[in-house]
């Protein structure tokens, strides 16, 4: 079985965000929620100044904290390595966002997508509202991608957590996860650990690289190489 | 002082206030609550903390009489069984609230997951659920021998629970101020910090009603009391002096929230000086008078309320990524919350009054009645 792993090369990534917008339409995120988000620091006074730009997205630990804390093991490592999330078996406890330490976990508190039962409009009279377009469409819905739902709640429900899950209905299609086939800079890199011959390997043996805080020994599978 | 009937009106008061919250949440679900994705748990989690933590230590006073043989606590095992019930089932009333999708709780049997401390406190508090409705049912019909045993495995359960429940929170390892050793320690002296706090205050009623105004096992209790005050007071100097010493990220950064940041005044006023400082002050000073023990026990009960929430909410103050200047994590408790806390105190008012009138609390155990008033006779001399 496969150990699947993402490197993201800093010297490619521009900053750009695309990898954030490609999620939220593969995953049908919503609004407020990022799977795949970034972190940045300025650190210096001017003329001395650094900027860091860090992509994150959940770092599909091999020593999942998020999967030990669950208590109905609705977090779960699948065949591929990936860390899973049952939103059929989430009692909405939260305790896997206080044990991951990226903060990669998302809380539905409310009601999902609301922005489509708003009757507001942007300029009145002139602009659509939400509901306005979700009547006219015929849906609840109406931008939303079917292809989520293969394996996993397409929209997650009220009272559930939600994360990245490496689009697992996509690699299991053998395709890349969304972002890295949207990067446009291909500086994201996703591939098989267990594969001596895979990018993944050849760039993590030619490259010096580190991880997101890894002395908490999640053993986080989200590499990056070279620097900004 | 205020009669029963008058406390029994207080109560439906609160549980009314509590019913409204209640209502929001359960009709709008949990966007009526406070908590967001930087702040998951809010003061629903720490106000089960404290029910499930004070039912506990009610329920380890309660064992010095029926598992250690104390003759003056066997005289108030039965009402500290039926308080440890009503303070568990509040806890978990309350907990309810807090899950977003409370109906899968069998899950917590068909899917359980057991390197999950969360599971662990899930199965090891229902055990003591069971144990205690079964301790409580023969204590009322004097069935000493089958008490004994039942309390004996009872009481392991009961320091397995409560540590857990630090453990819960010293688990996450993520989470500096919260990960390590103390909080499953912690936990268990708090636990008898606040079961000897709630039964003084019980006991100081009862003791007021009975004609020849024995004091005794407020005295006794204040004397518990004093001394996890104090044990109490030095933990929270550990904490503080341990996390300043070494000045370790994280750990230190939320340490300087709580002493001198968003929540020092909660900190500093409510759970060190009114919740340790004064009522340690007002016990020291006189011998154990009931009316300054119940005094020095309510204000011991508002201190712990506030470190229960001063210890969810530090854990998760400080950002997960933070750059060179720290913004730390905000948290509003909404009305609906807050309401939820002050009628779970309501109903474990009114169900301890319900409880007194309903059952028989006196103290006819075992056929020991003798014993125990000739040591209580004895004290009172």
């Amino acid at each position: 079985m496969a150990n699947f792993a993402m490197v993201i090369d800093l010297h490619k990534c521009v900053g750009c965000g695309a990898c954030s917008i490609a999620c939220k339409n593969e995953n049908n995120v919503q609004e407020g929620f990022f799977w795949s988000s970034y972190q940045h620091k300025t650190t210096g006074t001017f003329p001395n100044v650094k900027y860091e730009y860090i992509p994150t997205l959940c770092n599909h630990c091999e020593n999942a904290p998020c999967v030990k804390a669950c208590p109905v093991g609705a977090m779960y490592k699948d065949e591929n390595g990936i860390t899973m999330h049952d939103a059929k078996k989430c009692i909405g406890c939260k305790t896997c966002m206080l044990a991951d330490p990226y903060g990669v976990i998302s809380y539905n508190k409310a009601h999902p997508h609301k922005l489509w039962k708003d009757n507001s409009s942007a300029i009145k009279d002139v602009t659509s509202s939400g509901t306005e377009t979700s009547k006219k469409a015929g849906v609840p819905i109406p931008y939303y991608n079917p292809e989520r739902e293969k394996t996993y709640a397409g929209i997650r429900p009220e009272g559930v957590v939600e994360k990245c899950t490496f689009c697992d209905h996509r690699v299991k299609e053998g395709e890349l996860p969304y972002c890295a086939a949207s990067c446009p800079a291909k500086a994201r890199i996703f591939g098989d650990l267990e594969d001596p011959k895979s990018e993944v390997n050849t760039l993590l043996n030619k490259h010096k690289n580190f991880q997101l805080k890894p002395e908490l020994g999640a053993k986080p599978k989200v590499f990056y190489i070279r620097q900004y | 002082m205020l009669n029963r009937k008058n406390w029994l009106l207080i109560s439906l008061v609160l549980i009314g206030i509590g019913t409204a919250g209640a209502l929001n949440i359960l009709i709008n679900g949990e966007e009526v609550m406070g908590i967001n994705n930087d702040v998951p748990w809010g003061i629903l989690i720490a106000g089960y903390v404290f029910f499930a933590v004070a039912s506990t230590g009610v329920g380890l006073i309660s064992s010095l009489g029926h598992v250690f043989g104390m003759q003056w606590f066997e005289a108030i095992s039965k009402r500290a069984l039926l308080a440890s019930l009503i303070l568990l089932l509040c806890g978990f009333g309350v907990l309810l609230f807090d899950l977003g999708n409370p109906l899968r709780m069998l899950n917590f049997l068909l899917s359980p997951n057991l390197s999950a401390p969360i599971w662990w406190m899930g199965a090891l508090y229902g055990l003591y659920l069971i144990l205690l409705l079964l301790e409580l049912n023969y204590s009322l019909k004097n069935d000493h021998h089958k008490v004994k045993p039942i309390a004996k495995v009872a009481f392991f359960v009961k320091l397995a629970a409560v540590s857990n429940l630090g453990a819960v929170f010293a688990m996450l390892y993520a989470r500096p101020y919260w990960s390590g050793a103390f909080y499953p320690v912690y936990m268990i002296v708090t636990a008898i910090l606040s079961g000897a706090a709630l039964l003084s205050i019980i006991y100081y009623f009862i003791d007021n009603k009975k004609a020849e105004g024995t004091q005794s096992l407020v005295k006794i209790l204040g004397k518990i009391l004093t001394a996890f005050l104090a044990v109490t007071l030095l933990m929270e100097l550990w904490q503080v002096l341990i996390a300043l010493y070494g000045s370790t990220p994280g750990k230190y950064s939320a340490l300087m929230a709580l002493i001198n940041g968003p929540l020092s005044i909660r900190f500093w006023l409510m759970q060190i000086v009114i919740g340790l400082v004064i009522p340690l002050i007002l016990l020291l000073g006189n011998n154990y008078n009931s009316r300054k023990v119940f005094n020095a026990a309510v204000l011991t009960m508002v201190g712990i309320l506030s470190m229960r929430l001063n210890f969810v909410t530090v854990g998760q103050i400080i950002p997960l990524w933070s750059g060179e200047n720290l913004i730390y994590n905000s948290y509003i408790p909404s009305w609906s919350e807050w309401t939820v806390i002050i009628g779970a105190i309501g109903a474990s008012i009114f169900l301890y009054l319900i409880g007194e009138q309903k059952f028989d609390l006196t103290i006819s155990e075992s056929g020991n009645d003798s014993k125990v008033m000739a040591s209580k006779a004895q004290l009172n001399s």
